[in-house]
C-alpha cells in the first residue's frame, strides 16, 4: 500500500515540485531578502523604537541597571510613559488598531515577548510579498521553459499537476513560518541580547491562524497563476494584492455602497485577505478572529476549484 | 500482440471552429522509424501533441499497445520531444533529467544520468548550466530526456532543426542506434526531407490536418526513383526488346506507358535501339524524382 502510495502519479508529482522549488534561486533569494528587511525593521522597532524613549531622559543602560536593581522588566518599568500598553497585548481590539500603532516610540517592543514581537512588529506583510513573488515567478517558469509538457506527456489526470502545486504551496507556507519565527528569535537575540516565550493560547491561536492566512494567500496567487499563464500579469497582481493597493478601488466600492445604504456597515475592504493580514495581531478579538479563519478558507476552496476548473480542458499550447 | 504500436482512428482537433487535424487514421508499426511530412500549419505538431497528451483530441482516439488513450498507460512507455526541449535553463544538465525521472517515477540515479548524457554525446557537460548550451547541445538534451522513462515509443518533432551537418549525422546515427539496439519505434517530423529520406522506414504526407498518403519507404522508394517514362502504342513489341538489352529493373503503369528505373543516363541509346527495331516511340523522356519533388507533387495535387 504504501509503496503504491509512494508511485501514485500524485505523490510524484509533489516530489517533481519541491525538488524544483529547491533548485530555484528565486527560492533562495527570496529568504536571504526576507531576512535582510526583518533585520531593518527589528532595528527600526527596536533599536531606533529604544532610542526615542532614551531621548526622552531614560538610557537604555539606566533602564537595564534599574530593571535589575528592582527585580523588574523593561516592560513594567516602561509602562508609565504610556497609558495605550495594554492594547499591544491581552485586551486590544480591530478598532484600537491606530492605538497599538501608536506604541511605537515608547520602547514597548524592546521587552516583548516573541510571539507579541512576531504579530505585532512583523505582521505577515514581509513574507506575504515575497510570497507573491515567488508563487507567479515558480508557476510560470514551468509554462515559459514548456516542461509542463513533459508532465501532460505522463499523467493523463490533468488536475494532479495543479493540485500538487496546492500542496507543495502548503510546505511552502510552513516554511516561511518558520523561517519568520527563526528570524524572530534572531532579530530580537541579535538586537536585545534577550528574548521572552510566554506563550498563551492566544498566541497559539495567532500562529494558527496566521499559518492559516498565509496559506490563502499563497492559495489566491497560484490560482492568478494558474489561471492567466502570464507571468507579468500574475506578479503585479499578487504584489499589489499583498502590499494593499487593491484595497484602495475597493475602499472607493465601499464608499459608494455607504452612500447608497448610509445606515450599512458593510465593508468589502473587511474582508479583503491582505487587509486581514495587515491586521491580524495576537490578542485581536475573537469576531477578527473568525472572519479571518472564514475568509481564508473561503479563498482556499475557490482557488482550488478555480484552477482546477479551468485547466481541466485548457490544452497546453 | 498487434504488429502495429500506435494506431489513431479519425483523431481530429478543432480549435476555434478551424480544423487543423481532420479524422486522421494512422497505424505505426512496431519497430519502425515513421516519418510525418508536411508544410507548416499542415497538423504535424498538433498531431504529435495529441498523441503524446499534451493537447486533448476534439475526437476520435488513439490506442498505444492496446491501451485506450485515456489511460496513463498508453502515455507511461512514450518518449518526446516536441517543438523546443523543455529545459530549466538554470539548472544542469543532471538536475532537469533529474527532474523528469521525479515526474515520470523512473529511478534515476547519477550513474544512469551520465549514461544517458554519454549516449547523446554529452558526457562532458558537468555542472554547466543550460542557458550556456548551444541550439545542438540543447537538441540532444530534449533527446535524452525523452529517453528517461526508457520509452518504447519516441515522438520527435523537428529534432535535427538548428543543427549543423556534423549534428545531423550524429542524431541520425543515434536515432538508428536506438531504433535498431534498443527497438525503439520512432515518429519523426522534419522539413529536411533528404535527411529525413536517410532514416525512415515508413511515411505519411499531412497536409491541411489530413493524411494525403501513407506508404512505406519501398514504396516511396519507387515513386521517387529517376526515371525513363516511354509513351507508346507498340508495348507488346517493347518488352523483349529492352528485356533482351538487359534492363530488369521496369514497370508498366498502363498499356501505353512504360517506365524504367535503370541506366537512365542512356535514354537516347535506348530511344535508338527501340527505332532501329521499328517500335513507334510516342514520346520518351526522363524524370528526376527526389522525395522533395514527389512530396511537392503531392500537396500540390500532381
Amino acid at each position: 500500500m504504501s509503496k503504491k502510495w509512494f508511485n501514485s502519479d500524485f505523490n510524484k508529482l509533489v516530489r517533481y515540485d519541491l525538488f524544483r522549488m529547491k533548485r530555484t534561486k528565486d527560492f533562495w533569494n527570496l529568504f536571504l531578502i526576507a531576512f535582510i528587511l526583518y533585520l531593518v525593521c527589528g532595528y527600526v522597532f527596536l533599536k531606533v523604537d529604544i532610542s526615542i524613549v532614551s531621548k526622552n531622559g531614560n538610557s537604555l543602560n539606566s533602564l537595564i541597571e534599574l530593571e535589575k536593581k528592582e527585580n523588574s522588566t523593561i516592560e513594567d518599568l516602561l509602562r508609565g510613559y504610556t497609558e495605550t500598553y495594554e492594547y499591544s497585548t491581552d485586551i486590544a481590539s480591530y478598532s484600537d488598531y491606530d492605538k497599538v500603532k501608536l506604541l511605537w516610540g515608547e520602547g514597548i517592543y524592546y521587552n516583548e515577548s516573541f510571539a507579541v514581537f512576531f504579530s505585532t512588529c512583523y505582521r505577515l506583510t514581509i513574507h506575504l510579498l515575497m510570497i507573491a513573488i515567488f508563487i507567479p515567478l515558480f508557476v510560470e517558469n514551468e509554462y515559459s521553459v514548456g516542461f509542463y509538457k513533459n508532465l501532460l506527456n505522463s499523467i493523463r489526470r490533468r488536475y494532479l499537476p495543479i493540485l500538487s502545486k496546492f500542496v507543495v504551496g502548503f510546505i511552502y507556507s510552513l516554511i516561511w513560518h518558520v523561517f519568520m519565527g527563526i528570524c524572530t528569535i534572531v532579530v530580537k537575540l541579535f538586537y536585545t541580547g534577550r528574548i521572552k516565550w510566554t506563550m498563551n493560547k492566544q498566541c497559539w491561536i495567532y500562529f494558527l491562524v496566521s499559518f492559516i492566512i498565509t496559506y490563502a494567500f499563497v492559495c489566491v496567487c497560484l490560482a492568478v497563476s494558474e489561471i492567466f499563464h502570464r507571468k507579468s500579469i500574475s506578479l503585479i497582481f499578487c504584489i499589489t494584492f499583498s502590499l494593499g493597493l487593491l484595497s484602495l478601488p475597493i475602499s472607493v466600492v465601499d464608499t459608494l455602497i455607504n452612500s447608497v445604504y448610509p445606515n450599512s456597515d458593510f465593508r468589502i475592504t473587511r474582508y479583503l485577505l491582505n487587509e486581514i493580514a495587515a491586521k491580524y495581531y495576537v490578542g485581536i478579538i475573537s469576531e477578527f478572529v473568525n472572519r479571518a479563519v472564514v475568509v481564508s478558507i473561503v479563498c482556499i476552496v475557490i482557488s482550488v476549484a478555480l484552477s482546477v476548473i479551468i485547466n481541466l480542458r485548457r490544452d497546453y499550447r | 500482440m498487434s504488429d502495429f504500436l500506435l494506431t489513431t482512428e479519425n483523431l481530429t482537433k478543432v480549435y476555434a471552429k478551424k480544423v487543423v487535424v481532420d479524422n486522421v487514421n494512422l497505424h505505426i508499426k512496431r519497430g519502425s522509424i515513421y516519418g510525418l511530412i508536411g508544410r507548416n500549419g499542415a497538423g504535424k505538431t498538433t498531431f504529435m501533441k495529441m498523441i503524446t497528451g499534451v493537447i486533448l483530441q476534439s475526437s476520435g482516439t488513439f490506442n498505444f499497445e492496446g491501451f485506450e488513450c485515456t489511460t496513463n498507460e498508453a502515455l507511461s512507455h512514450v518518449g518526446a520531444l516536441i517543438e523546443y526541449p523543455a529545459l530549466y535553463p538554470d539548472l544542469s544538465a543532471y538536475d532537469n533529467i533529474k527532474l523528469k525521472a521525479i515526474a515520470y517515477g523512473v529511478d534515476c540515479d547519477k550513474k544512469k544520468i551520465a549514461a544517458l548524457l554519454h549516449k547523446v554525446g554529452l558526457g562532458d557537460v558537468n555542472d554547466k548550466k543550460i542557458r550556456k548550451y548551444s541550439y545542438g547541445m540543447r537538441q540532444r538534451l530534449g533527446i535524452a530526456m525523452a529517453l528517461v522513462s526508457e520509452p518504447d515509443f519516441l515522438v520527435l518533432d523537428e529534432p535535427i532543426n538548428g543543427l549543423d551537418p556534423q549534428g545531423i549525422a550524429e542524431v541520425r546515427e543515434l536515432l538508428i542506434k536506438l531504433n535498431k539496439e534498443n527497438g525503439i519505434t520512432i515518429l519523426i517530423s522534419s522539413h529536411i526531407l533528404e535527411e529525413l529520406a536517410k532514416l525512415v522506414t515508413d511515411y505519411a504526407i499531412i497536409e491541411n490536418g489530413k493524411i494525403i498518403e501513407e506508404s512505406t519507404r519501398e514504396e516511396l522508394q519507387s515513386k521517387c526513383t529517376n526515371r525513363i517514362t516511354i509513351l507508346s502504342s507498340d508495348m507488346s513489341k517493347i518488352l523483349p526488346v529492352i528485356e533482351a538489352a538487359g534492363i530488369t529493373k521496369y514497370s508498366m503503369t498502363d498499356n501505353r506507358t512504360l517506365e524504367i528505373f535503370e541506366r537512365v543516363d542512356e535514354a537516347g541509346e535506348i530511344n535508338a535501339l527501340l527505332v532501329k527495331q521499328g517500335i513507334a516511340v510516342e514520346s520518351i523522356s526522363v524524370t528526376k524524382k527526389d522525395l522533395e519533388t514527389y512530396f511537392l507533387d503531392i500537396i500540390r495535387g500532381n
